[in-house]
């Protein structure tokens, strides 16, 4: 696939010079040696408008203005695809990490056109997949309870933060994401009224431009706040909280795509902007380090987490991926001891996007989501501070069964941030490394960014949302919850099965007469 | 309302490129002259003729209307290209007849392709 997409980059850029050529080739052919030319100077005529609407006309579909015709084949292929693919290619639940048919949900809720689908599901009911348990007695629409979260409310922070919708987009620096995908997501935030991650590319400068609520990341290397030595600068942390749309801080400890190793952003992608934005020189890969300089252990990291919220005046909260239970416990029993919470601590699995990560972290290193979730969400009410903050999780959580199986489990609220990629129009072709997104939302190449309408794109974001919140409606409805706070591992069928015992250490397992009396006799393995 | 319109140019567009086609068919001497002229004759009248005929049904068939509609403007193109380069505007003395009907069936395809554009084949999903 990325042999081909960059291919599709060169042989795009012949086609489109050749296509006006040939027009005057076949023309001449047609004047001077035979009429018969002509068909050949008409096909190629009616082509080149074509590939000009394209490239220069329409703003929906990014990859034909960036390609023009020539990408039209990746058209074609889809719209004959299932009958092709049956035969021939992959099938519609084989692509990684999001098939075929999951991804079709996201563009067709973006695009507006969500429908419902026919004859049966697609997925593999064999495996141990997610399954909601619908209620006896599900709920008409009138009876549900709009939603609501505040953040700082436990400490009676005076800057608290209230959300209406569950979900928010995930740390996507500038940097990884283009300027005008930065944007797109950032104008579809404002537009859909839910808040948006800086990511740990320093200072927010397009995010800014569009209004949206902003949660402001602080990486490892604490790009934007940060002195010369990698320490945090208080003062550059105070002036940024000051931004009317900065609404939290979320600092990074570790992400499911790359746990234990910090951010990195490949030398292709970075610019004379990136460059002066995160203070870092051109031409070597930025590599974050993998710790806060100043948390080594769990008494600093506790004290580090307030000061950024005295620093700041906001709710702050911690982004992790989780790696050994015993030291999340421990880290909460200190924050027990200080008795000092964070606002939030979001989960983040496993299965994790990133925009640059070496492929054993992606693939070998930290807690899947499910699990890592309920370990955290269990470790939490063990030690009774579960009310003292409010918990989020990410990891592929793109579609609303997902996204409510995740709040049953804990979660109050989700991100995502490949979902509102796919929202932008990703086609997966697996390239946010290497500069070539053909279709501009993770390069810096303006041959490539140009196809993306910042306007068409956040609306995009706005329908995709809606359209999630929708389905999050009906689906409460249909497991008897008024709202997401009744929410229930027991609606999940399988769930609390996940923390295994031999993961947690032994005060965090999960006792038995916890799992629900339903689920239990549903023969869910604890 | 609107759909009236656009089956009335469709039916306006059918009944000339089909007319032409027929004619051409049938061996016209005046068609027979002017493909003579271009160096198509006979074998590159049977084909445009074809073509026509294949787009008047298009067009008549109403669900392949969008194809129709855009294999008469190709026709048209080439048969522009033909009194451009070649014929002249005025052919047999007609007062420019000929012209003034392929533009006529420029001005009726045009909004049917452009009405119905999404049921193109293939390209369709993307206009
Ligand atoms: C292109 C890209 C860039 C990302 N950049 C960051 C980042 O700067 N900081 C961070 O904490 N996570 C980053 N992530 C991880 C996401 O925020 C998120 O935690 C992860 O992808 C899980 O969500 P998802 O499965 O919905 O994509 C990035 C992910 C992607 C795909």
């Amino acid at each position: 696939m990325a042999a081909m997409s960059i291919q599709l980059d060169r042989v795009s850029r012949i086609v489109n010079t050749a296509l006006p050529s040939s027009v005057l080739v076949f023309g001449a052919l047609g004047s001077n040696v035979s009429f018969y030319f002509h068909f050949g100077t008409v096909t190629t005529l009616l082509l080149s408008l074509l590939n000009l609407y394209y490239r220069h006309g329409q703003r929906d579909h990014a990859l034909l203005r960036n390609f023009g015709l020539l990408a039209q084949a990746r058209y074609i292929v889809e719209s004959v695809g299932p009958e092709l693919r049956q035969y021939l290619f992959a099938s519609d639940l084989s692509e990684k990490p999001f098939n075929r048919a999951e991804r079709a949900e996201v563009y067709r809720k973006a695009k507006g056109t969500d429908s419902t689908a026919a004859f049966g599901s697609q997925k593999d009911f064999d495996d141990s997949s997610v399954r909601l348990l619908h209620s006896a007695y599900p709920l008409d629409h009138e009876e549900l309870e709009p939603y609501e979260l505040r953040f700082g409310e436990e400490r009676g922070c005076a800057s608290s933060y209230t959300i209406d919708k569950p979900i928010a987009i995930s740390a996507m620096s500038y940097g990884a994401l283009s300027a005008p995908a930065v944007r797109s997501l950032a104008r579809g935030a404002k537009r859909a009224g839910i808040p948006m991650n800086t990511g740990e590319g320093g200072y927010p400068k397009y995010h800014l431009m569009e209004g949206c609520d902003l949660i402001f990341q602080m990486g490892t290397a604490k790009f934007g706040v940060r002195n010369d030595d990698g320490s945090l600068d208080d003062s550059k942390l105070a002036e940024l909280a000051q931004k009317p749309e900065v609404k939290m801080i979320e600092i990074k400890f570790s992400q499911g795509a790359k746990p234990g190793k910090g951010g990195l952003l490949p030398k292709e992608k970075i610019t004379d902007e990136i460059a002066e934005l995160r203070n870092v020189r051109k031409g070597h890969d930025v590599i974050s380090p993998a710790h806060h300089k100043e948390c080594r252990d769990a008494s600093s990291t506790v004290s580090f987490i307030r000061r950024v919220q005295e620093v700041s005046g906001l709710p702050v909260g911690m982004k992790l991926c989780l790696g050994r239970p015993g030291e999340f416990t421990e880290l909460v029993r200190e924050m027990k001891r200080q008795d000092s919470f964070p606002d939030y601590v979001s989960v983040d699995g496993a299965e994790g996007g990133t925009g640059a990560a070496p492929r054993s972290f992606m693939d070998d290193v930290g807690m899947p989501l499910e699990r890592g979730l309920a370990t955290v969400q269990s470790i939490l009410q063990d030690e009774k501070v579960r009310a003292r903050l409010k918990l989020l999780a990410a990891g592929k959580l793109i579609n609303p069964a997902r996204q409510i199986a995740a709040m049953a489990q804990g979660a109050q609220a989700v991100y995502s941030a490949r979902g509102f990629l796919l929202a932008l129009g990703c086609i997966q072709a697996l390239q946010c490394n290497a500069n070539t997104c053909p279709v501009g939302l993770t390069t810096h190449d303006p041959e490539l960014t140009r196809g993306v309408d910042i306007d068409q794109k956040s609306q995009r974001v706005e329908r995709y949302v809606a359209a999630l919140m929708k389905e999050h409606e009906e689906l409460l409805a249909s497991l008897g919850c008024r709202n997401h706070a009744e929410l229930r591992p027991e609606h999940v069928w399988g769930a609390l099965s996940l923390v295994a015992p031999e993961v947690a250490s032994p005060a965090q397992i999960v006792p038995l007469n916890r799992i629900s009396q339903p689920a239990r006799e549903m023969g869910v393995r604890a | 309302m609107n759909s009236k319109i656009i089956w009335t140019c469709q039916a306006i567009a059918a009944c000339i490129i089909g007319g032409a086609g027929l004619l051409k068919f049938m061996g016209n001497p005046t068609d027979q002259l002017l493909f003579a002229e271009l160096g198509m004759e006979p074998f590159g009248r049977y084909l445009i003729a074809s073509l026509e005929v294949i787009a008047a049904a298009l067009l008549a068939s109403g669900i392949f209307a969008a194809p129709g509609a855009l294999l008469a403007i190709g026709t048209m193109l080439g048969a522009i290209i033909a009194h451009a380069t070649v014929l002249g505007a005025e052919v047999q003395g007609d007062g420019g007849l000929h012209l003034v009907l392929l533009v006529t069936l420029l001005l009726v395809s045009g909004p049917v392709l452009f009405v119905r554009r999404r049921e193109l084949p293939l390209v369709g999903s993307t206009l």
